[in-house]
């Protein structure tokens, strides 16, 4: 666990952490790093459609017990800065805040090992872990997965690159494994709490963008009204609860599916399978 | 992302190697390569990206973190006209407004505002402010009033207009505007009643300024590109400080960061003037002598730009009309022009104006040397104040025209083309009516309606009003004569009904038989478009808390279920009043309020805003698609968008040849075509120069044998020449000239002063403003400027009361003795001196008065200073100001401008010790006086019957609001 990296690749992966942030960031980028990075044409609406419309990358939307921002879940996170007596910002969980702290901490990875000061190395290093392992590993890979499938072109690099830098990052066998989770079949008796429920996943497992459900409605022959994800859902499926409920139910499996292919990488994934099968549980039992 | 580590590991060595090479080089030139996450929280906005769930910490819960969630709503301030944009903070959980900060998604004011901006929040939450239909229980004036319903007020109003509209009084149906705050939206309702009833407060503001760029160029403003400029000169007193002030002082700012000069003519030390570079203090009413010798200069040495003049200047007119005896050549033209302006030499504009002769030919050589990056501007002031304003306005553009420097960048631009209007769902044609009350036969070359003369042409059975609307308008407060105003509004015979659409109490509102509550800023929706640099960008008032609601699932059909109280919109309220007017359709209203996409229902505000951005905003549809949003979300959110950027030399544009079918070109150039015109979709109001005699409409101009678009003159150029002053009366001032001012010392009388009163305050706009707290903190008096020569002269000390004296009555204030204006020259802040007649009534700037009417006297007399009181806000019990200031427009006569029809502002005054029993705020008028001031400034006039050259009231290029059909343009029989 105490493992150090190679300072000359710690300094690597700190100057893509620090770019892969500016991206995340979402405000306006520079062309130099958008070239280095290879996002070629990348504009503003691109940057919105993934991290303000899509995927907020805001830890605590994917781990929080109510699938919002804030609360418990980021009060955690804010405690890795108090920790290294750095000043909290505004977003503590929002990833590109995460990856400029990593990529701070892996520049003083990298400094520590230069300098030779062992006590100090194995603190950074502790800290890098807790880092990557509590705050990234339990919900990067799945949000990744599902960039992957809604990430307007021009941003594919990005995601690819965050999973590379993760890979790196992080050796499986090191990720905690899964745990155990809560899901009372019975609970979810009504559209609200189904719909809070496909909304929350730390829960549900699955990660259900606007875009999805933009798709789905499409293929479903429905018009989609414009509002917060949760009032579309309710919309569609107050409209079309069959065809719709089906087309969810087999994104939810190509959700498993993907999980499945990376759990060797990210063994924390398993966790996101069992929540997205009791997922599919649900859905059924709802119909 | 099948790859194996090691490809991962290579991948990120290759891109951090390029990442770092790039931020080295980034470094070295001193810039940040990584703007990091702790920039976002630093910002001095929030990110567009982070609207819709922003978080603060709640200052109030300080030293415990409470955080706050916000919907960040973009609007557009409605407080002066520059339509800033301002971000509304929705608290998520109470779904109430915490504040308005600025836009930075708003191309005008970039995020930036002036105090009043934010002060939005002060007007939505004042205790005190109108929340329901009021209709009077007693007499009109008497000040009692019950609460109705809208249903109620709005059958009333529409019974009355639909009767007139029958029995063909169409001119009896009226509506006064006071800020307009939106594009066309009510003439074009206006326009559907087919009545000509639009008047405006444009003659008491800004006429003479456009009237000066109006005969040059078509178009009636500058648009100045002040951020590109290297020479800056403003002719306005509060210009830069009131009018346009936020978008203009922010690039000037910027521009004098790069080493622009700027240059302030103004009587009075503004706060602009304080920054420039010269300040020069004329004598007022001089201006035009300073410009015409600058342009003397310039063209006495030959630094003009000689091509430009030869291509674009109409001077092929003025010498055949003029000098027919010389060679009709540039050369000989050139000589005539030196000619025509020798005796403007600085000496001669230095006895004029006072101003040191050196001074002003310094001033000269900096401008000469501007070339094409001279950026002048002049909108009230100068031009407002004097008899003649219209040519202060005109000599300045014949500098830029001299220059080159229109529509170049640094220069000035013709308004129009750095305006984007766009064409609505509607637009009903203009009105076969000429209002005569508006438009009457005296004032054929007037830029807007005689809005101010009103009265004086009711009480001389002109005519009468069955409905009459001031539509966030004052003009008892605002007008000068505002007694003239009171004495109509209390006559039931001539103003039938007058219903006053505010969003608070004011002076003219306290006479109506209805106030109808209009929302501000936060509460409404319009849509507005102002000059502010080479480009063109619509924004979007909403209603914010309708917005908020929408998106969080509640279905808002009607602006008032998210206003507070029973306060409305205008859109919706005229849409209602005209099915009330026409319920069955049969008047032919009807049909232009009502749905497309359902027929035989209302046309609803997210149908009217939908179709607009849809069809006729080009690059809006694409840029919401990118973001997955409709157009009219699109606005929701950004509050605004850039149609165009650097928008250039229209003028310089070729003619496509699809344009140029059966064309005929006249003797000067001007071409003429039988295409028809294409659809337009920016509606951006522009002169409108006539047809040839075969009815093809102008379309172009030659110059030297190519065809290009030109200027909407008539001759297609530039007119330095105006045949249109020349034919209507007006040879004499056909070019830029200098006319003496009514206040030019020649006609003072002995111990007179000149009275600027036309200056705003920063802080303060006319008297909308005046329920916002934090406004009102800073400034709630106008003492009088004086100079201590003056003061000295008249043994005024500041601890005295003085007497300021018009043609028709007096006012007392205090004076304020500083040498910030010049000796001779006295000056009086507008906005202040804010009055009402019920004690009970609450306000933080009106002082409570009474008013004495006998025979032809009026006294305006103080009986209490505003006091603090108990209201749902702590603060209304801590104001701790008495001293309100003195309301001086109510001793200005009328002075309208025989040609540009602007009333001049500037007035005689003698000035002294007030008396004994005079009391600090009163005012005493003479109606008599009043009325023959008027009597003596018609004489000045030269009436449309003996100067008409073609029988039309007025020419029909110039532009107008709404614009009669020809027929009804006809001169009636006399
Ligand atoms: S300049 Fe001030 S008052 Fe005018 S629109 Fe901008 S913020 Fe509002």
């Amino acid at each position: 666990m105490t493992e150090s990296f190679d300072p000359v690749l710690c300094r690597q992966l700190g100057e893509v952490t620090s770019a892969l942030s500016e991206v995340a960031s979402a405000t306006e980028l520079r062309a130099e790093i958008a070239d280095a990075l290879g996002l070629p044409g990348v504009a503003r609406s691109d940057l919105y459609r993934l991290f303000i419309k899509d995927l907020p990358p805001f830890a605590s939307i994917y781990l929080s017990a109510d699938g919002n921002i804030g609360g418990d879940s980021q009060a955690v996170i804010s405690g890795i800065y108090r920790a290294l007596g750095v000043p909290v910002p505004n977003d503590p969980d929002h990833l590109s805040s995460l990856f400029a702290l990593l990529s701070q901490i892996l520049v003083a990875e990298a400094k520590s090992i230069e300098n030779g000061s062992e006590p100090e190395l194995s603190s950074v290093v502790r800290t890098r872990q807790v880092l990557v392992n509590d705050h990234l590993l339990t919900w990067l890979p799945a949000y990744l997965i599902s960039a992957i499938r809604v990430a307007p072109q021009p941003l594919s690099n990005w995601v690819s690159l965050c999973w590379d830098a993760l890979r790196l990052l992080s050796p499986p066998a090191e990720a905690p494994g899964p745990k155990d989770r809560e899901v009372c079949l019975d609970q979810v008796d009504n559209l609200a709490k189904l719909i809070d429920f496909l909304t929350t996943p730390s829960k549900s497992g699955i990660i259900l963008t606007l875009s999805d459900i933009e798709t789905i409605s499409t293929e479903i022959g429905l018009a989609v009204r414009a509002g917060t994800k949760r009032m579309v859902l309710k919309d569609v499926f107050l409209t079309e609860p069959e065809g719709f409920s089906e087309k969810v139910e087999a994104l939810i499996r190509r959700q498993i599916s993907d999980y499945i292919s990376a759990t060797a990488e990210f063994s924390y994934l398993d966790a996101w399978v069992v929540n997205a099968e009791n997922a599919l549980k649900i859905l059924s039992n709802c119909q | 992302m099948t790859r194996s580590l090691g490809d991962s590991e290579s991948r990120i060595q290759r891109i951090a190697a390029v990442l770092s090479a790039r931020r080295e080089e980034v470094l070295a030139r001193g810039e940040r390569f990584y703007q990091g996450p702790s920039n976002i929280s630093l910002a001095s906005h929030p990110p567009f990206e982070r609207w819709d769930n922003w978080v603060e910490l709640d200052s109030a819960s300080w030293p415990e973190k409470r955080e706050r969630r916000f919907s960040l709503i973009p609007t557009t301030c409605f407080n002066c006209e520059s339509a800033c944009g301002l971000l509304a903070y929705v608290d998520k959980d109470t779904g109430r407004v915490a504040k308005f900060e600025g836009n930075p998604e708003h191309p005008g004011s970039r995020g930036k505002n002036c105090a009043k901006g934010p002060a939005t929040i002060n007007q939505i939450t004042d205790p005190d402010r109108i929340l329901y239909p009021l209709k009077r229980s007693k007499g009109r004036g008497q000040g009692e009033w019950h609460r109705v319903s809208w249903d109620e007020a709005l059958d009333d109003i529409a019974s009355r207009i639909r009767t007139a509209i029958i029995e063909d009084r169409k001119d009896e149906i009226m509506c006064h505007i006071g800020r307009p705050g939106e594009d066309g939206f009510t003439e074009r309702v206006l326009a559907s009643w087919g009545v000509d009833g639009h008047n405006s407060h444009t003659n008491v503001c800004s006429s003479a300024g456009r009237a000066g760029w109006h005969y040059w160029a078509g178009m009636d403003r500058p648009s100045a590109d002040f951020a590109n400029a290297d020479v800056i000169f403003l002719t306005s007193a509060h210009l830069e400080t009131g009018h346009y002030f936020n978008p203009h002082a922010q690039r000037i700012t910027e521009a004098r960061e790069r080493g622009a000069k700027v240059i302030v003519i103004d009587t009075r030390l503004s706060n602009t003037a304080t920054h420039a570079d010269w300040w020069l203090s004329p004598y007022p009413g001089t201006e035009a002598a300073i410009n015409l010798s600058i342009a003397n200069y310039i063209i006495q040495n030959d630094l003009f730009d000689r091509e430009f003049v030869r291509r674009w200047w109409n001077w092929e007119e003025w010498m055949e009309d003029v000098h027919p005896d010389k060679e009709a050549d540039f050369p000989s033209f050139v000589e005539q022009l030196k000619e025509v302006y020798k005796d403007f030499t600085f000496d001669y504009a230095s006895s004029e104006s006072g101003i040191d002769a050196k001074v002003l030919e310094e001033v000269a050589v900096v401008v000469a040397g501007a070339k094409s990056k001279f950026a002048s501007h002049i909108w009230r002031s100068a031009a407002a104040g004097n008899l003649g304003g219209w040519q202060i306005s005109r000599t300045l553009v014949l500098i830029n025209a001299l220059l080159g420097a229109i529509a170049t960048e640094g220069g000035t631009y013709p308004n129009a083309w750095n305006k984007f209007v766009p064409k609505p769902i509607y637009v009903p044609p203009h009105p076969e009516v000429w209002n005569d009350l508006t438009w009457p036969v005296e004032y054929p070359l007037s830029m807007n309606e005689m809005s101010f003369l009103l009265p004086h042409l009711i009480e001389q059975g002109r005519g009468k009003l069955e409905v009459y609307f001031a539509r966030v308008y004052n003009p008892v407060w605002t007008n000068p004569d505002g007694m003239s105003w009171i004495d109509l509004l209390l006559d039931q015979e001539k103003v039938g009904c007058y219903v006053a659409l505010t969003p608070t109490w004011n002076e003219t509102a306290y006479f109506a038989d209805y106030v109808l509550p209009m929302g501000h800023a936060s509460e409404r929706h319009d849509l507005a478009s102002y000059e502010q640099y080479d480009g063109q960008w619509i924004a979007f008032r909403q209603p914010v808390l309708r917005t908020f609601m929408g998106a969080n699932g509640e279905v808002v059909t009607d602006t008032r279920q998210a206003n507070p109280g029973e306060v409305w919109e205008e859109n919706e309220f005229w849409i209602e009043l005209s099915w009330r007017i026409d319920p069955d359709g049969s008047l032919g209203i009807r049909k232009y309020h009502e749905s497309q996409r359902n027929p035989g229902e209302k046309l609803s505000i997210d149908e009217y805003y939908g179709f607009i951005f849809e069809n006729s905003v080009p690059g809006l549809p694409q840029a919401a698609a990118r973001e997955g949003l409709s157009p009219l979300q699109y606005m929701q959110r950004h509050g605004a968008f850039e149609v165009k950027k650097k928008v250039g030399a229209l003028y310089e544009e070729e003619i496509p040849d699809q344009e140029l079918d059966g064309t005929s070109i006249n003797s000067k150039g001007r071409i003429f075509t039988r295409t028809p015109k294409p659809p337009a979709i920016n509606l951006a109001p522009t002169g409108d120069p006539d047809p040839d005699p075969e009815g093809r409409r102008p379309v172009g101009v030659e110059v030297d044998g190519r065809l290009l678009r030109g200027f909407p003159t008539p001759s297609g150029k530039l007119e330095f020449y105006s045949q249109t002053l020349a034919q209507w009366g007006w040879a004499d001032q056909a070019i830029p000239g200098y006319i003496k001012s009514h206040i030019h010392r020649e006609n003072l009388r002995e111990n007179e002063m000149v009275l600027i009163s036309t200056f705003r305050l920063p802080v303060q706009i006319h008297t909308r403003s005046a329920n916002s707290k934090w406004l009102d903190e800073i400034a709630h008096t106008n003492p009088v400027w004086i100079n201590p020569l003056d003061a000295k002269r008249l043994q005024i000390t500041e601890t005295d009361l003085i007497r300021v004296k018009s043609e028709i009555g007096y006012f007392v204030a205090k004076p304020w003795i500083t040498e910030g204006i010049r000796p001779g020259v006295v000056a009086c802040s507008h906005h202040m001196g804010r009055w009402k007649l019920d004690p009970e009534q609450n306000a933080l700037t009106m002082r409570t008065v009474t008013l004495q009417n006998s025979g032809d006297d009026r006294k305006l007399v103080p009986k209490s200073p505003p006091q603090p009181y108990k209201s749902s806000d702590p603060d209304t019990g801590r104001f701790w100001w008495k001293d309100v200031g003195v309301h001086q427009n109510l001793i200005f006569p009328v002075h309208p401008d025989p040609v540009s029809g602007m009333h001049c502002w500037h007035q005689a005054v003698s000035v002294e010790k007030a008396q004994p029993t005079d009391v600090y705020g009163e005012v005493y008028v003479d109606r008599r006086a009043s009325r023959e001031v008027f009597e003596r400034w018609l004489e000045m006039t030269r009436d449309a019957f003996s100067t008409s050259p073609d029988g039309t009231r007025r020419p029909r290029w110039l532009m107008r609001p709404l614009k009669p059909s020809k027929q009804a343009s006809l001169l009636p029989p006399r």
